[in-house]
C-alpha cells in the first residue's frame, strides 16, 4: 500500500557530482516511517545522499521530498527534520547548552520555551552535567551525544543521524540505539547511516546497501542479504575471438549472461562462481589459441562490499 | 507572510552573532584599530598649535586615513568574516538546519555586523573630533559654536552610511571567495582612484555618494574628471539602495551555497 507524499521521503533518480568526482548516481529511493539503515564502506555516498536530503546539497540532477517539501524550502523542512551531521566542528566558546538554546530561539520559541526544551533534550541524552562546559573540552562521545539533542530538540518527525553511534562507548550505544528505536515504533522516520552492518541490521526497518555511489542493494535484512549473495560478479574479457568465447562459456550452469562489448574486441560475463569461470577460461584459451589482452572485474565493488559487510564469519569489518 | 515569526528569527540570528563576535577575542584587533584615531590626535594634544585649527585638517585625517584606510578595512575584516569565518571552522551547516529562510541568516549576521561596527567607529570618530577641537580654548570655541555639533553629526552620518554600504559589500564578499583580501585590495583600488574614471564608472563607487555628504569637501588631484557631484538627496537613498541591493544578492548566493567542507 503506496502512503501519501507528506508521509515519505523519495529520491527520484538523484545524482551529485562534485565537479568530476561521483558523489551518487541515480538513486531512486521511498523511505516510509520507521528505521532505514543506510549501510556502506566509506565513500560508498551516505553523507551525500544525507546531504541531499537535508539541502545542504543539491542534486546535479533528480529531485528529492521530505514529506512533500523540497529541501531548499528550509522553513518548512526543518519543523520537521532534525539532522545530526557527521561534521564534528562546532563554534568557537560555545556550550552545550547554548549551541542548543541558541538555535531553538532562532526556530522562533521564546526564551522559557527554548530553556525548557533545552533542559528537556539534555537530559534525554544524558549530558545534563556537562550542558554548561564548553564543547571544546567534551569527549567524542559527548559531542555526539549534544549533536544527537541537537537533532531531536525540536522533537522532528524526520531524524537524519550519520554514524550516530561513532564514538560511543557500548553502554550509550545501547541507550542511544533504544531511543532510535522507540522513534522509530512512535511513527517517526530514522535514517541512520553506518558502515558496519551488525550495527544496525536487527534494530531497522529496513536496510538500504551502499557502494561506490550507488545503491547496490535495498529492503528488509533478509532481503538485502539473499539479494546480495545472489548478485552475479560481472567479468570484462579483452580478447581478439569474443564471440567464440562466449559461445563456450555458456557450457558452464554459473554463467547467466555473456555480451560481446560494443567495439566487438570484448566480452562482458555475468557469472555466480568467479573460480570456477577462471579456470574454464584458461582452458578455452589454452584450447583455442587466444589471445588475451585483459580480464578484469567491472563490478567488483558489489562483491568486495558484500565481503566486507556481511561476509566473514565472526562479524564485521575492523573500523 | 509571517513577519513576526521572521523579525524574532532575525533577532535571534544577530543577538546570537553579536555576542559570538564581538565578545570573542577576534574582536580585540578590531578595538585595536578603532582606537587609532584617538593615538594620532594624542601627539596634537601634547604640543597644541603644531597642526593648524582648520577643519580642513580634521577633514583630511578623516578622508584619507580614517574613512579611507580604517573604515574601508575594518569594514572589510569584520563582514567578510561572518561567512567566511564560518566557513573555515566548518560551522555554516548549523544555520542552514534551522526553519530559517537563509535570506533572514543573512540579515541576522548583518544586522550583528553592522550594528557593532556603527558602533564602534561612531564612537571613536566622536572622541578623535572631540579630542581634536577640545585641546584648546579657540577650538572649544569652535565646538559650542553653531557649527561645531552639526559637523560631528555629519562625520558620524558618514561613518555609519559607509559601514551599512561597505558592510554589506564585504559580507557578499566573504560569501564568494575563499580569500576576500584580494577583492577588498581590487576595490579599494578602484574607490580610491574612481575619480580618475569616466562619469559613469565613478557612479558605480560608494565613495562617489559618500563624498559629497562630507561637511569639509577637499579638492582632487590633478587628474581628476569632473563629475557633477551627486546631492545628499540623491546619494543617501541610492546607497541605501545599493546596500539592499547587496543584501538581497548575498541572500540568493547563500541560497545557492552548499556545504562541501568534508567531515574531517
Ligand atoms: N566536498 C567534496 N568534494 C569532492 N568529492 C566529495 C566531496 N564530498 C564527498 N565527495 C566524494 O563523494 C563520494 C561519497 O562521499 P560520502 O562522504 O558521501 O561517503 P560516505 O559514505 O559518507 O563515506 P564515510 O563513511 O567516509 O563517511 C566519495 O567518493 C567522496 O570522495
Ligand atoms: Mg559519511
Amino acid at each position: 500500500m503506496a502512503l501519501p507524499e507528506d508521509r515519505i521521503v523519495t529520491f527520484d533518480n538523484v545524482s551529485k557530482f562534485y565537479g568530476e568526482t561521483l558523489g551518487v548516481n541515480r538513486v531512486s529511493l521511498s523511505f516510509e516511517p520507521g528505521i532505514t539503515s543506510l549501510v556502506g564502506p566509506n565513500g560508498a555516498g551516505k553523507t551525500t545522499l544525507m546531504n541531499l536530503m537535508t539541502g545542504l546539497l543539491r542534486p546535479t540532477r533528480g529531485q528529492v521530498q521530505v514529506l512533500g517539501f523540497r529541501p531548499s524550502d528550509s522553513e518548512n523542512m526543518f519543523r520537521r527534520v532534525g539532522y545530526c551531521t557527521q561534521f564534528d566542528y562546532f563554534p568557537k566558546g560555545v556550550t552545550g547548552h547554548d549551541l542548543i538554546y541558541s538555535l531553538l530561539r532562532m526556530h522562533g520559541y521564546g526564551r522559557s520555551e527554548a530553556g525548557s526544551m533545552t533542559h528537556r533534550v539534555i537530559d534525554r541524552v544524558g549530558m545534563s552535567d556537562a550542558a554548561d562546559r564548553k564543547v571544546a573540552g567534551y569527549s567524542k562521545g559527548m559531542r555526539q551525544r549534544i549533536k544527537l539533542a541537537l537533532a531531536i530538540a525540536h522533537e522532528p518527525r524526520v531524524l537524519v543521524l550519520d554514524e550516530p553511534l561513532n564514538g560511543l562507548d557500548p553502554m550509550a550505544r545501547s541507550e542511544v540505539i533504544e531511543l532510535f528505536c522507540d522513534l522509530g515504533r512512535a511513527g517517526m522516520h530514522v535514517i541512520i547511516s553506518s558502515h558496519i552492518l551488525h550495527e544496525v541490521d536487527i534494530i531497522s526497518d529496513r536496510i538500504v546497501m551502499m557502494s561506490n555511489g550507488y545503491v547496490v542493494a535495498e529492503g528488509d535484512i533478509q532481503g538485502v542479504r539473499s539479494e546480495m549473495e545472489d548478485h552475479p560478479m560481472q567479468i570484462l574479457i579483452r580478447c581478439d575471438r569474443p564471440a567464440l568465447v562466449a559461445s563456450l562459456v555458456f557450457q558452464q550452469d554459473s554463467v547467466v549472461e555473456a555480451r560481446i562489448h560494443k567495439d566487438g574486441q570484448g566480452l562482458l560475463v555475468s557469472t555466480r562462481n568467479p573460480d570456477q569461470f577462471y579456470r574454464l577460461l584458461n582452458r578455452i584459451v589454452l584450447d583455442n589459441q587466444l589471445s588475451i589482452e585483459g580480464i578484469e572485474p567491472a563490478d567488483e565493488n558489489v562483491h568486495s562490499v558484500y565481503e566486507y559487510l556481511i561476509g566473514g564469519s565472526n562479524g564485521g569489518p575492523i573500523t | 507572510m509571517n513577519w513576526q515569526l521572521w523579525s524574532r528569527q532575525v533577532d535571534a540570528v544577530a543577538w546570537v552573532e553579536f555576542k559570538r563576535f564581538w565578545l570573542s577575542r577576534r574582536a580585540i584587533g578590531i578595538y585595536i584599530i578603532a582606537l587609532a584615531p584617538n593615538f594620532l590626535m594624542l601627539p596634537l594634544l601634547i604640543r597644541p598649535g603644531r597642526a593648524g585649527m582648520l577643519s580642513t585638517a580634521y577633514a583630511v585625517f578623516f578622508e584619507m586615513f580614517w574613512l579611507r584606510l580604517v573604515i574601508f578595512f575594518g569594514c572589510a575584516s569584520i563582514f567578510s568574516q561572518f561567512f567566511r569565518g564560518e566557513i573555515l571552522q566548518k560551522t555554516l551547516h548549523y544555520y542552514l538546519l534551522v526553519p530559517v529562510r537563509r535570506e533572514i541568516v543573512v540579515l541576522g549576521k548583518y544586522l550583528a555586523a553592522f550594528s557593532g561596527t556603527a558602533m564602534l567607529f561612531s564612537l571613536t570618530t566622536i572622541s578623535s573630533y572631540l579630542l581634536y577641537w577640545g585641546r584648546s580654548a579657540r577650538g572649544r570655541d569652535f565646538l559650542a559654536g553653531s557649527a561645531g555639533i552639526p559637523e560631528l553629526a555629519r562625520y558620524v552620518a558618514v561613518v555609519i552610511i559607509a559601514c551599512a554600504a561597505y558592510g554589506a559589500l564585504f559580507l557578499l564578499l566573504g560569501l564568494l571567495f575563499k580569500n576576500p583580501m584580494l577583492p577588498s585590495m581590487f576595490v579599494l583600488t578602484w574607490e580610491s582612484l574612481n575619480y580618475v574614471l569616466p562619469a559613469e564608472l565613478q557612479r558605480v563607487s560608494i565613495v562617489h555618494y559618500l563624498r559629497p555628504l562630507l561637511p569639509v569637501i577637499l579638492p582632487r588631484g590633478p587628474f581628476v574628471i569632473l563629475t557633477e557631484p551627486p546631492s545628499p538627496l540623491v546619494g543617501i537613498p541610492g546607497l541605501m539602495l545599493v546596500t539592499a541591493a547587496l543584501l538581497v544578492l548575498a541572500g540568493l548566493v547563500l541560497r545557492r551555497t552548499e556545504i562541501t567542507y568534508s567531515a574531517d
